[in-house]
């Protein structure tokens, strides 16, 4: 089946991104989200940067991790040859080659940024002693990506066909009659703890999942979000109420009072900053 | 009347300390006695890091073991809630069956499912002798579990007849192993490392494969800290 | 294609009848059924019938190949053919034993070796099986990731999908894999043959060590989809290996050839000049790839060279001059143990370290052992070599004074130490 060549019609997509009560001091929101729509596709997109002292450049990062995120998916739908969906190798194939085309791209950018920006002499203090040393030698640095480290999702719908990329924590969220998560879990992904873009096996840490069909909805957001539940269906509880509002009023209608809610909710709930990212049918 | 004025069950990010105390026999009197002084005085300064932490709600679990063990509180509670039990001594000291308890509730069908997206807990050990029961499989048990994998740990050995080395099996760096030889000694040691790992544990990190930051973190400030400490020159033990 | 059913009854050429118990698997070009026949339960091919494009010339180079025999034990051979009918016909075989894994797995670590020794002994068995199949005038045609197996534990390995098999300069019609085949069968330029068969084995080798395939890097990654274009282009009209020393342009990626990165520089500079010199003069010259026999000169000098820590790492010294080494592992320094040479072989004593029949007589058997490196129970930093071969020795220690060491016997291990193996094998210890 050729991709993407089919029109799709009466979706709404929105995204959101709340600065989270943790970070009210700095003003600095380290998540980054993104959508996109044309008559074949939709994409939303978003990802977290890392709160660690060593990533001081992560809201940057999850900025690049976004842009160029809904770019390379965009040319791989546009661009995919004939995908046999019997063929479960060549569709995992098709994935990892986008994986790497994604990773490679972002850490191109973040490469290229830091070349144009070199470290400023406050930013010093932050970095392990030996990148540094690696730094005033050769202008680079082998774990140059961590200084941008950030996490990211993206979910792709298209005409009878629909998938979704993650790599660290955060959570996507699809609707075919309620909504399950359906992407395998990270282990690693644990607590505090992430896997990201700029760690050195991040390849490994990349999952997906795709099938056919159209769904109603499917809302990608960053752990801000979810970790502000305790319980896993009281936060998908709130994803159907979101559904139910872009339906009624259309995601520009929408929006308002779900920012509202968004800086009452990091301050109620996780603190953290919370992105959201959501892909919803609102017609027949 | 909002949208979402109906959503349920919003929840802040977690951390628990746990305090794991050993109140054997050879702890009985003036040892004891300052365990629980100690306790009791940091949990004002634990409740002050909880409202000033934006980042995390801080609760406390205590278990006390001799003959057998005890959970103080069935569940973890919230520092602003929490009432510390005066302990009494005596008895053996079953440090393997806490262990072993201590592994159970670090689950996330156990202590840690009521705790939104918890943060790694803080486990503070507090002994001056040597376990009286099996250990060693208890503690390669516990070694399997991620959530003590990657809480941050220390233990306070009261007294000169502490088997620190025992007690480094558990933390799994000797550094982290500190030494009280006089209450006032056990009092600022219990503070400091209860406000460090407070501190430290409820901020989010990127996790990395071989280095946990936030544990070098952690041992550093230790490390940092045992070297400062002054010891009254009377050992009161 | 409608599957087989259950006691449905196949006709054996020559034979009597096979009976299908069930179905096992499907590949591109047919089924698999566990058979019963003449009572005994094996494995059977059968073809969909539009698989086959010159089915009477695949039929009669597949009987040759069943009457000539296995070449090697480590190929699960066809042993019977079917009569053709309905357009199709198939072939029986061994059932795969137990404990065999397939590469792919290995290759995306849902499966682990067991050790490096394990790899080492994969890929020796590997390169044995290719050398018989040539000395027997065959070639492979279609090495890929699909049709061989690897017994995780010690490296067994067992090559299956031998339908393909033919005489050198014959051809039944295959065009392999594109990321394992040879670039001139890729652009069209030759046929599959011996000499492609010996480029697939590079890179069947490469992926077993380093987990990556050769031609993959920053080029290859550089794209959103890998078209059937772009294949060609990167895998047969301008290969570029990702560590051509002349060309950086191709280098693997940190954070996506994390594999590659960090084991390319864990083996010794001779084993990646090997990986250098197919991947670079032998993609436009065939003379250049590696015979078998140089692969197999080339891992028996690292086998021999590699130590097992006590922590149970194995790690491998560069040559006899590398004083010490750091363990990969534990980081324990390990001074050069004592080297036994043996003709052309130096062998590392060290405890577990073996010693093979190939080494010690006239043999082609690379996986026999004659004899292992010790540790003296009472003294510990005393070690022995114990003999585990057919034959005695006669050890001369640097002292003058000769000993007989039977089968069973343990030889101290002194500089000096001379050991008689018979049949003119003799070997020193320094």
């Amino acid at each position: 089946m050729i991709i993407g060549k089919k029109e799709i019609s009466n979706i709404s997509t929105l995204a959101i991104s709340q600065l989270g009560a943790s970070h009210q001091d700095t003003g600095i929101c380290e998540d980054s989200s993104a959508v996109y729509q044309d008559s074949n596709m939709a994409i939303a997109c978003v990802a977290d940067g890392h709160g660690d002292s060593r990533c001081f450049r992560a809201n940057l990062g999850s900025k690049f991790a976004v842009e160029i995120g809904i770019q390379c998916v965009k040319e791989f739908v546009a661009n995919q040859p004939n995908l046999d969906f019997n063929n479960e190798k060549e569709i995992d194939k098709a994935f990892i080659q986008l994986k790497s085309y994604i990773l490679f791209k972002w850490l191109e950018r973040t490469k290229n940024h830091l070349l144009a920006h070199p470290i400023e002499d406050r930013e010093v203090g932050l970095m392990d002693a030996e990148d540094y040393e690696e730094y005033q030698r050769e202008g680079i640095f082998k774990s140059y990506p961590v200084l941008y480290g950030s996490t990211f999702i993206i979910a792709c719908v298209t005409s009878g066909f629909y998938f979704a990329l993650q790599l660290g924590d955060g959570d996507v969220a699809i609707d075919n009659k309620k909504f399950v998560m359906p992407l395998p879990e990270d282990p690693r992904c644990f607590g505090p703890y992430t896997t990201s873009l700029c760690n050195d096996d991040a390849i490994d840490s990349f999952r997906h999942y795709y099938a056919k069909g159209n769904p109603r909805a499917i809302m990608v957001s960053t752990d801000g979000l979810g970790k502000s539940f305790a319980e896993q269906q009281r936060f998908l509880d709130l994803l159907k109420v979101i559904e139910k509002n872009i339906v009624e009023t259309g995601a520009e209608g929408a929006k308002p009072e779900l920012i509202d809610f968004f800086e009452r909710l990091t301050e109620r709930g996780s603190q953290d900053d919370i992105s959201l990212g959501a892909i919803v049918k609102v017609g027949e | 009347m909002g949208k979402y004025d109906n959503v349920e069950g919003i929840a802040r990010r977690t951390m628990i300390l746990f305090f794991l105390i050993d109140t054997s026999n050879s702890m009985s009197g003036t040892k004891i006695g300052e365990v629980n002084d100690a306790i009791e005085g940091v949990i004002p300064e634990i409740k002050e890091i909880s409202s000033s932490n934006a980042d995390a709600l801080i609760k406390i679990a205590c278990l006390t073991f001799s003959t057998g063990v005890k959970w103080m509180y069935p569940n973890p509670v919230d520092v602003n809630d929490f009432k510390w039990s005066y302990v009494n001594a005596g008895g053996m000291t079953e440090m393997g069956k806490a262990f072993e308890v201590l592994n159970e509730k670090l689950s996330r069908n156990e202590f840690m499912a009521e705790v939104a997206g918890s943060y790694a807990p803080a486990i503070f050990l507090l002994s001056d002798g040597a376990p009286t029961d099996e250990y060693k499989d208890a503690i390669e048990k516990l070694k399997k579990n991620n959530w003590f994998k990657y809480a941050l740990k220390a233990a306070v050995a009261i007294g000169d007849d502490a088997d620190k080395d025992m007690l480094a099996t558990f933390t799994g760096d000797e550094e982290l192993v500190l030494t009280a030889h006089s209450p006032e000694a056990l009092r600022k040691v219990i503070r400091f490392v209860s406000v460090t790992a407070s501190k430290i544990g409820s901020k989010s990190s990127v996790s990395a494969q071989t280095t946990n930051a936030k544990q070098d973190d952690f041992a550093e400030q230790i490390t940092e800290f045992n070297s400062d400490l002054i010891d009254s020159q009377n050992d009161n033990w | 294609m409608i599957d087989l059913k259950r006691n449905e009854r196949i006709q054996i050429k020559n034979g009597s009848k096979a009976e299908v118990i069930q179905k096992i698997g499907e590949g591109g070009q047919g089924a698999v059924y566990k058979v019963h026949y003449a009572r005994e339960d094996y494995a059977m091919k059968l073809y969909f019938p539009r698989a086959i494009k010159k089915k009477n010339e695949f039929y009669s180079n597949l009987e040759n190949n069943i009457v000539n025999g296995s070449p090697n034990e480590s190929f699960l051979w066809p042993l019977y053919i079917t009569e053709m009918k309905n357009g199709t016909f198939g072939y029986l075989m061994r059932l795969r034993p137990a404990g065999y894994e397939d590469f792919s797995k290995i290759l995306t670590a849902k499966v682990q070796m067991n050790s490096d020794m394990a790899i080492i002994n994969a890929a020796l068995h590997l390169v044995n099986a290719f050398k018989d199949l040539h000395s027997k005038g065959y070639s492979y045609q279609d090495l890929n990731d699909g049709n061989f197996f690897i017994n995780p534990e010690n490296g067994d390995v067992l090559i299956c999908d031998n339908d393909n098999v033919a005489p050198y300069g014959q051809n039944v019609g295959v065009d392999g894999k594109s990321r394992y085949i040879a670039p001139e069968v890729v652009t069209g330029k030759s046929r599959p043959n011996v000499h492609t068969d010996r480029f697939s084995l590079a890179v069947v080798l490469f992926m077993l060590f380093f987990r990556g395939h050769p031609f993959e890097g920053a080029k290859t990654a550089s794209h959103c989809c890998l078209t059937e274009q772009l294949e060609k282009e990167y895998y047969g009209v301008h290969p570029l290996f990702c560590y051509d020393p002349k060309d950086e342009s191709n280098r693997p990626v940190r954070g996506i050839h994390n594999n590659v990165i960090r084991l390319w520089n864990m083996y010794p500079r001779y084993i990646q000049d090997a990986f250098i010199k197919v991947f670079t003069a032998g993609i436009k010259d065939v003379n250049e790839r590696l015979t078998e026999r140089e692969w197999t000169n080339i891992l028996l000098r690292y086998r021999n060279s590699t130590i097992k820590c006590s922590c149970g790492c194995y790690n491998t010294f560069e040559d006899e001059t590398q004083a010490k080494l750091t363990c990969a592992d534990c980081g324990t320094e390990i001074n050069r143990p004592l080297v036994l040479t043996i003709n052309k072989n130096k062998i590392f004593l060290y405890p577990e370290t073996r010693l093979y029949t190939y080494q010690i007589e006239d043999s082609q058997d690379l996986f026999q052992e004659a004899g292992m490196v010790i540790i003296n129970k009472a003294n510990k930093s005393l070690w022995g070599l114990k003999n585990l071969s057919k034959r005695g020795w006669i050890v001369e220690y640097s002292s003058g004074e000769q000993k007989s060491v039977p089968y069973g016997g343990v030889l101290f291990l002194l500089k000096g130490t001379k050991i008689f193996f018979g049949n003119e094998y003799s070997g020193e210890i320094n």
